[in-house]
């Protein structure tokens, strides 16, 4: 029988919020081009309500069938169909996971420029995270307390040092000019929200009920957007017009920010931007993995997360800085994905599964 | 005292638990003491220890055999020769049989006395001190009770020293350690389970835990690992740490504490816990064991709650900096210097460029001079402990630094990282070989990747299981009651509320566990 991971509803949540926060730290130019930062306040206010409005699909399959996951349902509906669109999670996560890296490529080599090599420090990531994900859930899960703690503290922390620096005079009517920008933010906000089909899978692997899910649905959602609108708040008043010129703003500001005698709190962002990157690949490895294990069984699993590494790293050899990934296009195809994923994909499975339960019912009554 | 053990031991481990099967293997004795005498001696070889006194009583050949230095001779002469040889007109009975009964009942004044029928049993009671009194015509032996090895007297243990509390501390034989346990718990719950492991040192092992606080799975589980050793000699508990371990998963952090204290013991039994005291050495094992328990020490409970808490956070602050303050140290100076305040940069960078090695190399050397130091120290014969530390404090605090060989600031980051090691010696091990991991990979890759390997070592923590429950219990899985004794030491009369048994954490996978939502 299959042991079934023990993960506390507070861990996945904990999990979540790490990986959506260091995709958050890293909103800037780079990522959302010329858009109005300032205006995404209202896109994020919007992406709060589209959010809530996404998880309906997968929570509705969840209630349906508390103890199954897209992916146990994709396999007990739809039968070998289901394992092609097995294969697109698995796909889709992947380039979740190619995503991220290439978002820590153009951090490391656009900010800190290191002396050494950012394919190398790369890779290197890669291939720790292959270790968080073949170490599995359980293990992903605790030390996500752990980080989790300490991304709390250290943004609190961080939105403290950058209070004394804002100025009001720096604070712009909101869509001043048009509205592009909002629904670009709003675009682009969506097209980050991976974490939403990883809900999806991991909704039903946690221990607790179903009430308590989904307080922690709206806790994590309304976490992960405060948070967002108090970045841009703090990096707007504290740069003003500079915000545009920033690569990554959410850096630039810690490291000009100050508390008391503490001061370069880019370290402190950097330790804990570190551990989220290496969380989030690992946790969207081991999803890519736990896709795999629904067709070909545990062994190949395992063999699996070490493959699409080695497949990853080739990637990160061969993409040139990324560039296909940084584009406004991707923005374009990471939401069809996510939107296929958590919207399409599981409304089938919910007719199906309704279908499935009426015809047993049916039988259970003659 | 130790009869009642050593009958203790061979019911429920000797007879009980070998009987059915090993029974048909074993040899049992002759009536003829010739041919018993002369199989005993073909066994032992030509030992010089072996000892074997021939004796007549009544016309009837007898034998007292021991093994020299393992007996009190007086006690001997005393309490079983002297009785023999004077009241040997009163023996009844014409065969050697109805004579062993008569002086085993009525002769021999020692009150610990053991019957044996065999081989096996013979020499494992000769092997651990006994005598053997045996008689011709009688086909089985009568082992009596005059141990007279000696042994260490129980002192303060030194690698766990107190500020306050007892300064008793086990000692190398069992029996005295259970005495030391049994004092401090005076109840009829604690139970202490015999065994005995090593295939030719036939170590005796003992399980000790309080019945209505184990959990029954767990303990099943211990001696199940404890029936798979397959060493032949058992000299120390390190020895079985790595069976007692869950196999296959790698960590430099152990899941088997130790101690040599039996306070502790007694304080972690409370809490469910099962205690491996192990013949022959003071080092007590303690399974399951949580990593937080590497912070926790007895004198935690006999302080003042905040004083307390300020040594704990102590020790959380020493085992982050004697695990990365090195490795930050190189990382930051090579690749990330604009982190470091300007006064401190120009310092190190001032060291470094008077220096010939790279910052990487220089403070793996002092770091590896200082390991091979602190072995040395270990190692050497105490009179010359003194000789090396005068040596290493010049040749490294002086002369490298004078020399120009070695930076100043690097000498005190070591420095700093060996004291803040010492302040948790329990993990020690670990430490020393993260610190040289941190200090490669931020030379290698900075702080990026210190971060990396500091996260993948958080991994590594968070997937081991001691016995079903999670290693960094109670803080993750997380548990706000448990927290009482983790971030803060609470006073006691919070402490006393609800005693948590360690089953009972959170994420526990162990069957019998009570599940309540408080805990």
């Amino acid at each position: 029988m299959e042991k079934r991971p023990c993960i506390s509803v507070g861990q996945i949540f904990s999990m979540l919020f790490v990986s959506r926060m260091v995709i958050t730290m890293t909103y800037g130019t780079l990522l959302i081009g010329d858009s109005d930062i300032w205006d995404h306040l209202i896109s994020a206010i919007l992406s709060l309500s589209i959010t809530f409005l996404l998880i309906l699909p997968i929570y509705k399959l969840y209630i349906l069938d508390t103890k199954m996951n897209i992916l146990d349902n994709l396999r007990d509906l739809m039968g070998k169909l289901g394992h092609f669109f097995i294969l697109i999670y698995v796909l889709y996560f992947l380039i979740i996971t190619l995503h991220t890296l290439s978002i820590f490529d153009n951090f490391v080599a656009n900010c800190i420029n290191p002396p050494i090599s950012v394919r190398l420090l790369c890779i290197f990531m890669l291939f720790s995270a292959c270790y968080g994900a073949y170490k599995g859930l359980e293990a992903l899960s605790r030390a996500s307390s752990f980080i989790f703690i300490a991304t709390v503290l250290a943004l609190i922390f961080m939105f403290s040092s950058l209070i004394s620096s804002v100025e009001t005079i720096n604070f712009r009517p909101l869509i001043y000019e048009n509205y592009s920008s909002v629904t670009e933010g709003i675009l682009y906000m969506i097209s980050q929200s991976s974490c939403l089909v990883a809900l999806g899978i991991l909704l039903p692997m946690a221990t607790g009920s179903s009430r308590k899910k989904f307080a922690g649905i709206i806790l994590w959602n309304i976490g992960v957007y405060v948070s967002f609108v108090l970045m841009i708040i703090l990096i707007t008043g504290t740069m003003g017009e500079f915000v545009s010129t920033q690569l990554f703003p959410v850096y630039t500001a810690t490291s000009i920010g100050k508390f008391g005698a503490f001061r370069h709190l880019d370290s402190l962002y950097l330790g804990i931007w570190m551990a989220g990157i290496f969380l989030k690949t690992s946790l969207f490895l081991l999803l890519a993995s736990e896709g795999i294990k629904k067709i070909w069984g545990e062994k190949i699993r395992k063999i699996s997360i070490l493959i699409m590494s080695i497949l990853l790293s080739i990637c990160v050899f061969f993409i040139n800085n990324f560039s296909i990934l940084k584009k406004n296009s991707i923005t374009v195809f990471l939401i069809t994905f996510l939107i296929f994923n958590i919207i399409l994909i599981p409304i089938i499975l919910i007719i199906l599964k309704n279908k499935k339960i009426s015809k047993e019912s049916k039988i259970f009554e003659k | 005292m130790f009869m009642g053990f050593m009958r203790h031991f061979l019911n429920t481990y000797v007879y009980n638990k070998n009987q059915k099967n090993v029974q048909k293997n074993k040899k049992f004795f002759s009536r003829l003491l010739c041919e018993n005498i002369e199989f005993i001696k073909r066994e032992f070889g030509d030992t010089a220890d072996l000892s074997i006194k021939y004796l007549k009583i009544k016309d009837i050949s007898s034998a007292l055999i021991t093994i020299g230095g393992m007996v009190n001779k007086d006690t001997l002469t005393h309490s079983v020769m002297k009785p023999i040889i004077e009241k040997q007109d009163e023996i009844q009975g014409t065969t050697g049989q109805e004579k062993y009964k008569y002086i085993r009942d009525n002769i021999i004044v020692s009150p610990d006395q053991l019957q044996v029928s065999n081989f096996d049993d013979a020499f494992n009671m000769l092997m651990s001190g006994f005598a053997l009194l045996a008689i011709d015509g009688c086909d089985c032996m009568l082992c009596l009770g005059v141990q007279g090895f000696s042994f260490r007297s129980i002192s303060e243990p030194s690698t766990e020293i107190m500020q306050r509390g007892s300064r008793e501390g086990f000692v190398e034989p069992l029996m005295i350690n259970m005495t030391l346990i049994r004092r401090r718990l005076k109840t009829t719950d604690l139970r202490f389970d015999l065994t005995q492991i090593g295939g030719v040192s036939k170590t005796s092992v003992c399980l000790c835990y309080l019945n209505s606080k184990v959990s029954k799975d767990i303990l099943k589980k211990v001696k199940q690992k404890l029936s798979g050793v397959n060493l032949e000699s058992i000299m120390e508990s390190g020895y079985i740490i790595p069976y007692l371990e869950d196999q296959g998963d790698f960590s430099l952090f152990s899941s088997v504490g130790m101690t040599e204290r039996p306070d502790t013991v007694c304080g972690k039994i409370s809490e469910g816990r099962i205690a491996i005291l192990i013949d022959g050495t003071p080092n007590v094992l303690i399974v399951p064991y949580l990593f937080i328990e590497y912070f926790q020490h007895l004198d935690d409970y006999s302080m003042h709650t905040y004083f307390a808490t300020f040594t704990r956070w102590l020790k959380y602050l020493a085992f982050v900096l004697s695990v990365l303050l090195p490795g930050l140290y190189v990382g930051i100076s090579t690749f990330n210097p604009e982190i470091l305040p300007g006064p401190i940069l120009t310092k190190i960078a001032l060291a470094v460029g008077t220096t010939p090695f790279s910052l990487m190399f220089e403070t793996i050397l002092i770091h590896l001079i200082y390991e091979i130091m602190r072995e040395a120290g270990l190692r050497i014969p105490r009179p010359l402990g003194h000789a090396v530390s005068i040596v290493g404090a010049l040749v490294i605090g002086e002369t490298a630094v004078s020399s120009g060989l070695i930076g100043a600031p690097t000498l005190m980051v070591v420095a700093l990282t060996a004291i803040s090691s010492y302040v948790i010696p329990n993990l020690y091990e670990p430490i020393s070989i993260l610190k040289f991991v941190f200090i490669i990979t931020g030379g290698l890759l900075g702080i990026w990747g210190i971060m990396i390997v500091f996260t993948l070592v958080l991994v590594n923590i968070c997937s081991k299981n001691s016995y079903g429950v999670p290693f960094t219990s109670p803080i993750s899985p997380f548990n706000i009651f448990a927290m009482r004794d983790v971030l803060v030491r609470s006073g006691w009369s919070f402490l006393a509320k609800k005693n948590i048994r360690v089953q009972d954490l959170p994420g526990s996978e162990v069957k019998d566990r009570n599940i309540n939502k408080n805990i």
